[in-house]
């Protein structure tokens, strides 16, 4: 027997009160390690999936609005730069690379991100750590007379289901077209190349395609509008060996058009010769936004020209510069100080647990106050007995913590779920290790303190009183 | 040998009570090792504040009290405790075990209360109860008989090897057939263990059962400094200076 099993025999005789104390500290715990974990990852994640490019050149209304769309894939840029004047951006800083992209449609609700073939060599989401091609190879340009190809992220490929070899079709926009939210490229199925190996950051839910397949598809819509696409007759289709699929087309659904048409087409423009590279006009060549990296010395963190060229491109008044990083960090300020009201109250729900503890054990001192004289009377020290009551309160605490922790992991898988469907943010689901440590370590301190007053009861517990009615 | 239980000038009232007279005034009063008292008096009358003031439980307003030669009423807080603990074994009416503790928790409790280590708090405990008859030590004390119960209780009141056992009252709940084997049982095992023994009772039939008898009614001011001699005072004074002697 020791002082500790005397400890666990009183809380286990009173489960119910140990149970709800221990429960209510426990959710007091898990929400505060769920919100300083999301936090923590959320704040990490975006910081991390900033990428290696310094400047981000759009047609955005502010510089946070474009990092989150050209970077975090938050939505579809509303403006776009033509061809003409990313020539006249290029002109006016030296860069270690340029990358035109373009964003807007989508598979599945997964954003597409067309691009250059090279964005896979010189484009880090992670600075300092490249692109890792997990199956198949990265995406080529388009070329005619074969399928436009994509690399699709690790959370994409996953969440679809899309395989190597597999043939998917984008849709216009960024929802799903199962939900019949947008229009589906049906003319051009693009065919999965290469899937990318895992980056924790939002890049791992974007679909990577061609930037020049990409102007082609938004051509042939601008064509077809305008009535450009008289349908041919069949031997006409000789264009392009684009599969003609639905819109998750699997080779097994696929029919290229330099076959027989002999069999029926049920959608208006199954007749219509495809747009080609020959076909794009200025119009047509468009960009979302223009990645710029420039000459940084090795060992710097950032090149010495950044401010100049930040405020060289801050004069035009046509386009939006933003620096990532520090677009990201300004961000992650701001969501701070909401954080904070949160964090406040989860802390507070600690505090009013720990009061909770000190109440149960306190209304307890009443019922075990013949107990104490006993211990007492057996030879136990008012000290000794107040050491067991503290130690009571702590254990209530260090349970509550365990089970809160439990439930903090369940709550992060549920938490990082709702950020990478609802918001995009592909974020660690495990919980933060040093806030863990924290905030266990403070509700088991709280949940000690909250013994001293019951404790102090104890401690004073008049002895020969308490074992009345004597003779 | 020093005396088991000395009292030596030992003035106590009630608190709250400055005004009044002491409630208690014992000159001198004192057990020898091994001498088992019956301390007799009607109810409410000051027995168990005695006990009370032997087992440093409560604080005399002067005087001093001594167990097994240690003055109780010299030290404080855990040094009290710890001499308590040690010294002294008691027992109660209602017997005051540790309810949903096993018997042989109830034993080991005493054990731990003094520092014994853990393996031998098992032996001792496991030996006082199967010599007591509890062959059932693991069962909580709630599933035990109200005879059983009074035998861990003696059991843990004699567990840390006590200089004295302070009991009080211990058969007023029982009928007298009980009452009798319950301290023929106390008084035997105080014996075999070498600790003294003051017994508090209200009933008349106990004081055959004891050598020594005391009237509480002889600390009692008020009650008349000599009216506290009873049948057996004759043989209270055939006990050895110092530890028998009543002033």
């Amino acid at each position: 027997m020791s002082d500790l099993s005397i400890v666990l025999k009183s809380l286990l005789s009173r489960r119910i009160s140990s149970s709800i104390t221990v429960l209510s500290v426990a959710l007091a715990v898990a929400l505060l390690l769920v919100l300083l974990s999301l936090r923590n990852a959320a704040a990490g994640s975006l910081l991390r999936g900033s990428g290696n490019a310094h400047l981000l050149l759009s047609a955005d209304a502010t510089p946070l609005t474009a990092v989150l769309n050209g970077l975090y894939f938050a939505g579809a840029p509303p403006r776009a730069l033509t061809l003409a004047k990313v020539e006249e951006l290029r002109s006016q800083a030296p860069g270690e690379w340029w990358l035109a992209i373009q964003q807007g449609d989508s598979y599945r609700g997964f954003p597409t991100l067309a691009a250059e073939p090279a964005i896979l060599e010189r484009f880090q989401p992670v600075p300092g750590e490249s692109w890792t091609v997990r199956d198949g190879r990265g995406f080529k340009r388009a070329e005619q007379g074969k399928p436009f190809e994509a690399v699709l992220g690790d959370a994409a490929a996953r969440a679809t289901g899309a395989k190597l070899g597999d043939r998917i079709a984008l849709t216009h926009g960024s929802g799903s077209s199962r939900e019949g939210a947008g229009h589906v490229h049906e003319e051009y199925a693009f065919e999965v190349v290469g899937i990318l190996a895992p980056t924790s950051t939002a890049f791992d839910r974007i679909i990577l395609v061609d930037l020049e397949a990409s102007w082609i598809l938004h051509a042939h819509d601008r064509r077809e509008a305008a009535g450009e696409l008289a349908p041919k007759d069949e031997h006409a289709h000789e264009d392009g060996d684009h599969a003609h699929d639905d819109e998750h087309a699997h080779d097994d659904h696929s029919h290229d058009h330099d076959h027989d048409h002999a069999h029926d087409h049920d959608h208006d423009h199954a007749h219509a010769p495809l747009t080609t590279a020959a076909d794009l006009t200025d119009d047509d060549r468009l960009v979302t936004g223009l990645l710029l990296r420039l000459p940084t010395r090795p060992g710097a963190d950032a090149p010495a020209m950044l401010p100049q060229v930040h405020d060289l491109f801050r004069r035009d008044t046509s386009i939006t510069v933003a620096q990532p990083a520090q677009e990201v960090r300004r961000l992650v300020s701001i969501a701070g100080n909401v954080e904070g009201v949160f964090l406040a109250m989860s802390a507070a729900v600690l505090v009013s647990s720990a009061i909770a503890i000190m109440l149960a054990l306190y209304d307890g001192m009443a019922a075990r106050r013949r107990q104490i004289a006993i211990l007492r009377v057996l030879g136990f020290s008012g000290a000794r007995i107040a050491g067991m009551v503290i130690t009571e309160s702590a254990l209530i605490g260090a349970i509550g913590s365990l089970v809160g922790v439990a439930i903090g992991v369940g709550g992060m898988v549920l938490g990082a779920e709702y950020l990478r469907t609802r918001v995009g943010l592909v974020i660690d689901a495990s919980l933060d290790a040093r806030a863990t440590i924290v905030v266990a370590g403070a509700a088991v301190a709280l949940a000690a303190l909250a013994g001293v007053l019951p404790a102090a009861a104890a401690y004073r517990t008049a002895v020969w009183r308490s074992l009345r009615p004597l003779g | 040998m020093p005396a088991a239980l000395e009292f030596d000038q030992v003035r106590f009232r009630h608190r709250g009570d400055v005004d009044s007279a002491f409630a208690l005034e014992i000159d001198r009063f004192a057990i020898a090792s091994g001498e088992q008292v019956l301390l007799a008096g009607r109810s409410g009358s000051g027995k168990s504040t005695l006990l009370a003031l032997a087992a440093g439980l409560v604080e005399p307003d002067s005087g001093t009290i001594r167990v097994a030669g240690d003055a109780i009423t010299s030290v404080r807080g855990a040094a009290r405790d710890r001499l308590r603990g040690r010294r002294i074994g008691m027992i109660f009416q209602t017997f005051h075990l540790l309810h949903g503790f096993s018997a042989l928790e109830n034993v080991e409790a005493a054990l731990l209360a003094i520092g014994e280590a853990k393996s031998l708090q098992r032996s001792r405990a496991r030996e006082l109860l199967a010599a007591l008859g509890i062959e059932r030590a693991s069962a909580t004390v709630d599933e035990l008989s109200v005879g059983q119960q009074q035998r861990v209780a003696v059991a843990r009141a004699l567990a840390p090897r006590p200089a004295i056992v302070l009991a009080d009252e211990p058969t007023a709940s029982l009928d007298p057939e009980n009452a009798g084997a319950a301290i023929d049982l106390v008084q035997s095992l105080c014996r075999e263990h070498g600790a003294s023994l003051l017994l508090t009772s209200h009933d008349p039939s106990m004081t055959a059962r004891f050598e020594r008898v005391e009237s509480i009614e002889r600390f009692v001011r008020g009650a008349g400094a000599v009216g506290g001699a009873t049948a057996n005072s004759a043989a209270a004074a055939r006990s050895p200076a110092p530890g028998g002697a009543c002033e």
